[in-house]
């Protein structure tokens, strides 16, 4: 399993170090010859996710309903995921995110997310179980979104944890139920806030609105399936699939109203509109479009030395758009530097960064998925 | 000579009853649209409801036309077969054929498509069954407008 995609470079040797590249000019510092991959899990069916333990080993979910230990020291693969009563595999339904817990030396605690339910009546579910160091004990489901809807489509599903010890997860419109995503009054497109035992924040921005749920952070989304923390400018960033065109990256802010359906840049996939208006009063726009849509699935925020010239950059997966979008942000703009890994011509659905050493992993989303781990050559 | 004149009619009716249903479809469908969006947005004044439904014409109205075209192709036949048999009632068969096979294909794309429903119209039953009336509507024209094609075409002469 452990096989190295060695790209054939015909110019270049295996000795182009960083301080050359990083005196190179900018296109030249995203050029795919100073990277090379290593598929480190394969035959994961649809891989959503993946996190890695203290001790290098990995935990990757699978959207089929598996969620896969991989240890660092053989390879070896066992499927951990403990007995879900009411997980739904069906469409874009099934296993979804994870992510430890932010003590996890002491508190050693694994978050995933789930579709739950049947086809009738389903949506996304929030539960943690303990990791012992082989498997995962006494789950606990600590939200599910409300109301329970039709269909298998858009459940959002990411979560990020922020430095105050809470959580935002991400919840999708359902996609039948778009209208919805304008309410207060159940989940669908919305993003919210708990504590990590699942409480409610008192400080939450809605929880004086008796008319809407307490537990919500933001509305006005139609799926966002990217959500990371940065660090450096002290923002929750998302990123969120928009219709035919309109997808999205926004800076999350608590109370907001992001929009959808009243605003996107997108079309339905009939070709109709959706809505007429580009701008409301009240409603926030994006802080940068793609049309046409690229499918941006995941979100992270790179830290490490293994790439330093994309520090603290935005690393965006793009299912459709078969690339990683690699972005800069500061307080007032996000601007699209470079599309990363288009080599690899595949469907990526998530994008993680290893904590300690800045390598990348991209999840292929696939039947016969994989993980790939991304190095500097 | 008789037959061949009413299959020229049918032939002739075919395509302004498909452009009929479609342009009646679309319109219907920007309107369902434009009323989810009032109920949670402000009101849509008439500028921006004319520029919608235009705009909807020129990109969905050829995909829904496209979806009506195949319908009609399907159920028109088979309405014929059924007059045939009973020998009245064409208006009836033809606009119930139409709007049963408009039916049967948005179930036939929600099934098959990834999105649970392809045309947002269509998500609730009062959209549904507005949309399906537009077909219905497309075959009552389609069984009227053949009838008057058949009394104004020219009669073939004998031995030609």
């Amino acid at each position: 399993m452990n096989l190295t995609w060695q790209r054939p470079l015909l110019a270049l040797t295996a000795a182009i170090s960083f301080s050359a590249a990083a005196t190179h000019s900018d296109a030249e510092a995203h050029d795919s010859n100073l990277w090379q991959y290593e598929v480190v899990a394969a035959d994961i069916e649809f891989p959503w996710a993946i996190v890695i333990l203290p001790n290098d080993d990995y935990l990757i979910s699978s959207r089929s309903g598996a969620l896969w230990h991989i240890k660092s020291t053989d390879e070896q693969m066992t499927n951990v995921l403990p007995e879900l009563a009411n997980l739904w595999v069906d469409g874009q339904a099934g296993l979804f995110d994870l992510a430890l817990h932010p003590h996890f030396a002491s508190e050693p605690y694994v978050y995933f997310t789930y579709a739950c339910g049947d086809l009738r009546n389903n949506n996304t579910c929030l539960a943690r179980a303990r990791w012992t160091g082989s498997e995962l004990v006494d789950t606990e489901l600590l939200f599910q979104a409300y109301p329970e809807k039709r269909g298998s489509a858009h459940y959002g599903g990411r979560l990020a944890f922020l430095p105050d010890d809470t959580l935002v997860l991400t919840l999708g419109d359902g996609f039948d139920y778009r209208e919805r995503a304008q309410s207060l009054s159940d989940h669908l497109g919305t993003t919210i806030r708990l504590s990590l035992d699942g409480d409610i924040p008192t400080d939450n921005p809605f929880v004086a609105n008796s008319r809407a749920l307490p537990e919500i952070y933001s509305y006005g989304h139609r799926n966002v399936q990217g959500i990371a923390w940065h660090p450096q400018l002290q923002t929750l960033f998302i990123s969120e699939h928009g219709p035919r065109g309109g997808d999205e990256i926004n800076r999350l802010r608590a109370g907001g109203n992001f929009g959808w359906p009243l605003l996107t840049a997108g079309v339905d996939y009939t070709g109709a509109k959706i809505t007429p208006y580009r701008d409301l009063p009240g409603l926030i726009q994006a802080d940068f479009e793609w049309t046409p849509s690229i499918a941006p699935s995941g979100l992270a925020i790179y830290s490490g030395a293994e790439f330093p010239q994309w520090q603290d950059h935005l690393l965006v997966p793009a299912l459709a758009g078969k690339h990683v979008a690699l972005l800069r942000a500061d307080e007032d703009s996000v601007e699209p530097v470079a599309k990363l890994f288009t080599d690899l011509d595949a469907r990526i659905r998530a994008v993680q960064v290893h904590p300690h050493n800045g390598h990348i992993y991209l999840l292929i989303d696939a039947a016969d998925g994989k993980v790939i781990k991304v190095t500097r050559q | 000579m008789r037959t061949r004149r009413r299959t020229l009619s049918y032939l002739l009716a075919f395509i302004p009853a498909v452009l009929l249903a479609g342009v009646l479809g679309s319109v219907i469908q920007t309107q369902f649209n434009l009323l989810a969006i009032g109920s949670i947005g402000p009101a849509i004044d008439f500028t921006t409801r004319l520029e919608t439904t235009i705009y909807d014409l020129r990109h969905f109205g050829p995909v829904y036309t496209a979806i009506i075209f195949l319908v009609y192709l399907i159920a028109l036949p088979v309405a014929h077969l059924v007059v045939r048999v009973q020998k009245r009632q064409i208006y009836a068969w033809c606009a119930v054929a139409t709007a049963i096979g408009l039916w049967v294909a948005f179930r036939f794309i929600d099934h098959f498509a990834p999105m649970p429903t392809l045309i947002a119209a269509t998500r609730t039953t009062p959209g549904t069954l507005l949309m399906i009336f537009s077909s219905f509507l497309g075959g009552l024209f389609y069984a009227w407008l053949s009838r008057i094609l058949r009394r104004y075409l020219p009669r073939t002469r004998k031995g030609t």
